[in-house]
């Protein structure tokens, strides 16, 4: 029995010792990782697996494994994986974490390998070499997302009110709110409001807004730039629809009441800047909507942004990987897997054929007149992307956020904002 | 306190720490529209059994069970056995050092496992530790301070004659433990035993850090892993917490008192 | 009469934790000290900085308010936690019926984990479906945004962390009343003392010791925070919950700023051990052996 103990607990431990290793390669195959961000089980993985094993079906002699996860547990863990060295081979970055990872040098640079392409057919190339100092292309693009203006269609009927057109601007938009704002149960205070102008994802609420106003987040030398007169207009602009129009819910409402990822489909907003993602929400909430250009601003700019989603290569992989890694991308960005991927709705195809096809055009699902999404990614700018982006956004969001809940006068924040953001920018060197 | 007056904040209390969960089991069974619908309504409507097999389909829940059963006993059988021996050589055995030692014992009971993240991920990196179920078991393995202090105390409880009519036989130290003082102490080794296993169960710091290929998260990582950043599926990972608490729930609901024979332990060497 | 074999195999037994004092304790304490000289993003290796990571503390506006935060929390948590204890480990040391029963319920918060604890509490405080809402509903006052108030975030997670830790503490307490004599109790009913005279005169002083004990592992658990805060809020509302050991874990695995993080866990370091140490020095003039 003492013998026998001791032997099933060196079998048990090995057990949990035993670690991936490499794969064993003698077939000739090569095996590499591949990394996104899917809600475990929705529409997004299930296409992701299923073009995964077309892809091995086509490239016979290379195998994928697949790891997986929602997106703050995917970035939780490509973090740690990233500082343990056991990153994947290729992942899909959100856009604005490309530059992180390219400036602590955890990417190849895909020049080389993007040649086998014609650059011109595909969206969002120029603004991910536009983010890097020296115009290397540390990702290649997977989806774009950008925001637009979405409204619920049965609320503006109900409201006899004409559809949002491309010649709105943010006056048009705060009237328009003001007849959508409806107070149901009578207690005094609105419970249905024309308008969200918070989010926590930013890029559908002060960013967005601030651009449109004149302003910017960083200037073109790469220094934050939003202490500066149309920022503060911007944001007064939302204060004012939040506090004194009061056809926005606040800022604390709005996270209570679950974000953009429920206010909208739950009927609660008539209105929203989102990007191109949130149809799956809405339609989730089985509501009609449209959508509509970004409103004007008082310069008539409408501050428009893009996010291109990115594959990433890591550049610890040896080159069969990474050239295998760049096999997977040009299969992605190929019109089959791009018309399949735009079917799940979840980002503007990058593939510019696909785009103007009606797979994404007219998927005869809400909303109608997608080409606006086009549009604006034609204009879009980039989203002022660093090595320190998580850290840096993080500066800025919090004062933002402290002025829009009148916490901070808006001129402190920003003040503050653009303080805070441009030492996290400074602080960092590029690794030796 | 009145007899009455006891009923009355025991039964109020009791309800506060159970109602919750009630409520939360409903949210489970609620499909998303009735989970985001205004106002709220407490029971589901109707109700969406299909949630809780739904959470199956979406991810490996097995394998995540699986690996946090496989963590969970061996991180309790680790830190049952190492501290037992541990505790042993304070309360028994003619250590050198001894007052040292239970210093720094009580000195590491106060540095949180969080601030000590850093450099353990550093020193598990070296190991090639990671991604691997070692560095979530090997730490129990030696000795953990509550449970040194837990078998310390029991140890000392057990009378010195069994000791001595065995060393007369010809016992070594090993067989003294063995067969003599550990069969003493079983409560305090099942008490040792459920307490280890419900931290190691429901940790997520360390995995977090740890553990990274979809085949070996555990349990409260998965049902992490389940909130959507696009998508509504709240009501779907409630569900899913639910399931992780099952087995703890069952664990506890048979050893029972060996969870309060612990805590109240504990709380006499105060 | 310690013979040398008998002192090695005392070192044998004691050897898993000699192993692990040195791997997991003095390392990580050596470790980060060095660390927190350096700019290590765990790419390249190490850099010395001398004193800058402690500088860039001082004037860290973050830090101070998680420092704070912090402390509301520990402020809020530590006598709820403990007062309540006690109030219910009296009510259950009376000879009532269902006793397994009623102590059940307060220790299923207690297993929990906090994944599950976090979707549990939701179904109470989400501003929009949970049931606190509907609660203050039916006494006329305005529903709460709870953890997604800056001002009610900290309050909302401390009543939290007491609803999932008060069942221990109880236990704690009830092992001390049952080692209180029952003489003292029944002499001082002779000498006509009431309830009130009793619990301060006899229960207080004979759980001293277990409250000593409380107030120690609950000021820990104010430090190891962490999970709680990592799951629930994630430091928001902006900052709002942000307590000092997430604010850490922030800088080391999110920013990759491992020597700033490593500054941050030496003053940890020095504010436990000044907590310690305050405690103990209350512990002397406080506790009543009996």
């Amino acid at each position: 029995m003492r013998a026998r103990t001791p032997a099933a607990l060196i079998a048990l431990l090995a057990m949990a010792a035993c670690g991936s290793g490499p794969a064993a390669e003698s077939d000739g195959r090569t095996t590499i990782t591949l990394g996104y961000y899917a809600e475990a089980g929705g529409p997004a993985d299930g296409t992701m697996r299923k073009l995964v094993a077309d892809f091995m079906k086509a490239n016979p002699t290379v195998n994928v494994k697949i790891e997986s996860a929602a997106y703050d547990e995917f970035y939780t863990r490509l973090r740690t994986q990233l500082a343990g060295r056991k990153a994947p081979d290729v992942w899909l970055s959100d856009g604005a974490l490309v530059q992180e990872y390219a400036g602590r040098k955890s990417l190849r640079d895909l020049n080389d390998l993007a040649k086998s392409l014609n650059a011109d057919d595909y969206y969002g190339i120029d603004l991910i070499r536009k983010s890097d100092p020296q115009g290397r292309l540390f990702g290649f693009p997977q989806g774009a997302q950008t925001a637009v203006l979405f409204y619920n269609r049965t609320m503006f009927k109900q409201a006899g009110l004409a559809e949002p057109t491309g010649e709105w601007t943010y006056d048009d938009l705060m009237a328009a709110a003001k007849k959508l704002t409806k107070d149901t149960n009578g207690d005094g205070k609105p419970d249905v409001y024309g308008f969200r102008s918070y989010s926590k994802s930013f890029t559908e609420s002060w960013w967005p807004l601030v651009k449109a106003f004149g302003g910017d987040i960083l200037d073109d030398g790469g220094k934050v730039a939003v202490d500066s007169q149309p920022a503060r207009d911007g944001l007064n602009w939302m204060l004012k629809a939040m506090h004194e129009e009061k056809v926005s819910p606040d800022v604390v409402t709005t996270d209570a009441l679950g974000g953009s990822q429920t206010l909208f489909p739950s009927g609660v907003v008539a209105m929203q800047l989102g990007i191109y993602a949130r149809i799956q929400t809405a339609a989730q909430g089985d509501i009609d909507f449209g959508v509509a250009p970004m409103p004007k601003g008082p310069g008539g700019k409408r501050g428009e942004i893009a996010n291109i989603n990115s594959w990433v290569i890591n550049s610890a992989s040896a080159d069969p990987q990474a050239k295998a890694a760049w096999k997977w991308i040009e299969f992605f960005s190929g019109e089959g897997p791009q018309t399949a991927w735009t079917q799940i709705g979840e980002a503007v195809p990058i593939n510019k054929k696909v785009a103007a096809s009606p797979a994404f055009l007219e998927p005869g699902k809400p909303p109608a007149g997608r080409q606006v999404f086009l549009d604006a990614l034609a204009v879009a700018d980039d989203l002022g992307l660093n090595p320190v982006w998580s850290e840096y956004t993080g500066a800025l969001a919090k004062p933002i956020t402290s002025a829009l809940s009148k916490e901070v006068p808006v001129d402190a924040a920003l003040k503050t904002a653009q303080a805070d953001a441009q030492a996290a920018i400074d602080r960092f060197t590029p690794g030796g | 306190m009145p007899k009455r007056l006891a009923y009355l904040v025991l039964v109020a209390g009791a309800a506060v720490m159970l109602l919750p969960f009630l409520a939360s089991l409903f949210n489970s069974l609620k499909t998303y529209a009735d989970y985001i619908a205004v106002p709220p309504g407490f029971l589901p409507d109707p109700f969406e059994w299909s949630n809780w097999t739904q959470v199956w389909e979406r991810a490996p829940f097995g394998v995540y069970a699986a690996n946090s059963l496989l963590i969970a006993s061996l991180a309790a059988f680790g830190n049952v056995l190492s501290s037992a021996m541990v505790g042993h050589a304070l309360a028994r055995m003619k250590l050198p050092a001894r007052g040292a030692l239970l210093t720094a014992a009580l000195a590491t009971m106060m540095l949180p496992t969080v601030v000590t993240i850093i450099p353990s991920f550093i020193l598990f990196r070296e190991f090639g530790w990671l991604d691997t179920f070692l560095p979530l078991i090997v730490p129990f393995w030696l000795a953990t301070p509550f449970g040194i202090f837990l078998m310390r105390q029991s140890f000392l409880a057990v009378p010195k004659e069994f000791e001595e009519a065995a060393t007369i036989d010809g016992a070594g130290p090993w067989r003294v433990f063995t067969r003599i003082h550990l069969p003493l102490v079983k409560p305090a080794l099942a008490t040792l035993t459920v307490f280890t296993f419900m931290s190691s169960w429901g940790a997520v710091l360390e995995p977090t850090v740890y553990l990274t290929s979809p085949d070996k998260l555990t349990l409260p990582i998965g049902v992490m892993g389940l909130r959507g950043q696009f998508v509504g599926n709240d009501q779907l990972v409630t569900a899913a917490a639910l399931m992780s608490l099952l087995p703890i729930l069952v664990l506890f609901l048979i050893a029972q008192r060996y969870f309060v024979r612990g805590a109240m332990a504990a709380g006499l060497k105060g | 009469m310690a013979s040398l074999r008998d002192r090695l195999w005392a070192t044998l037994f004691a050897s898993p934790y000699l192993a692990h004092l040195i791997l997991l304790t003095a390392w990580p304490v050596l470790a980060l000290a060095y660390l927190s000289f350096t700019d290590y993003d765990t790419v390249s290796d190490p850099e010395w900085v001398g004193l800058d990571n402690y500088t860039r503390l001082l004037g860290d506006e973050a830090f101070w308010s998680s420092l704070g935060n912090t402390g509301v929390f520990a402020l809020l948590y530590v006598p709820a936690q403990t007062v309540l204890a006690l109030v219910l480990a009296v009510a259950l040391n009376q000879k009532i019926r269902f006793i397994p029963l009623l102590r059940g319920a307060y220790f299923v918060p207690v297993v929990s984990s906090w994944v599950v604890i976090a979707y549990v509490a939701d179904s109470v405080f989400n501003p929009r479906t949970g049931s606190a809402n509907t609660v203050l509903g039916w006494f006329g006052i305005d529903p709460q945004a709870w953890l997604n108030s800056p001002a009610l975030v900290i309050p909302t997670l401390a009543a939290v962390a007491v609803w999932k830790g008060v069942g221990y503490m109880m236990v704690l307490f009830l092992a001390a009343l049952q080692a209180i004599p029952q003489e003292r109790y029944e002499a001082a009913m002779v000498d006509g003392g009431n309830a009130w005279h009793r619990f301060r005169h006899i229960t207080v002083p004979g759980v001293s010791g277990t409250t000593f004990l409380v107030l120690v592992l609950s000021t820990i658990t104010t430090l190891q925070a962490f999970e709680q805060v990592y799951v629930m809020t994630d430091g928001g509302p902006s900052g709002a919950s942000e307590l000092t050991v997430l604010y850490m874990y922030r800088q080391g695995f999110q920013f990759f700023q491992l020597g700033y993080a490593a500054a941050i866990a030496w003053v940890l370091f020095a504010i436990i051990l000044l907590f310690t140490l305050v405690q103990l020095w209350l512990q002397r003039r406080w506790v009543h052996y009996a």
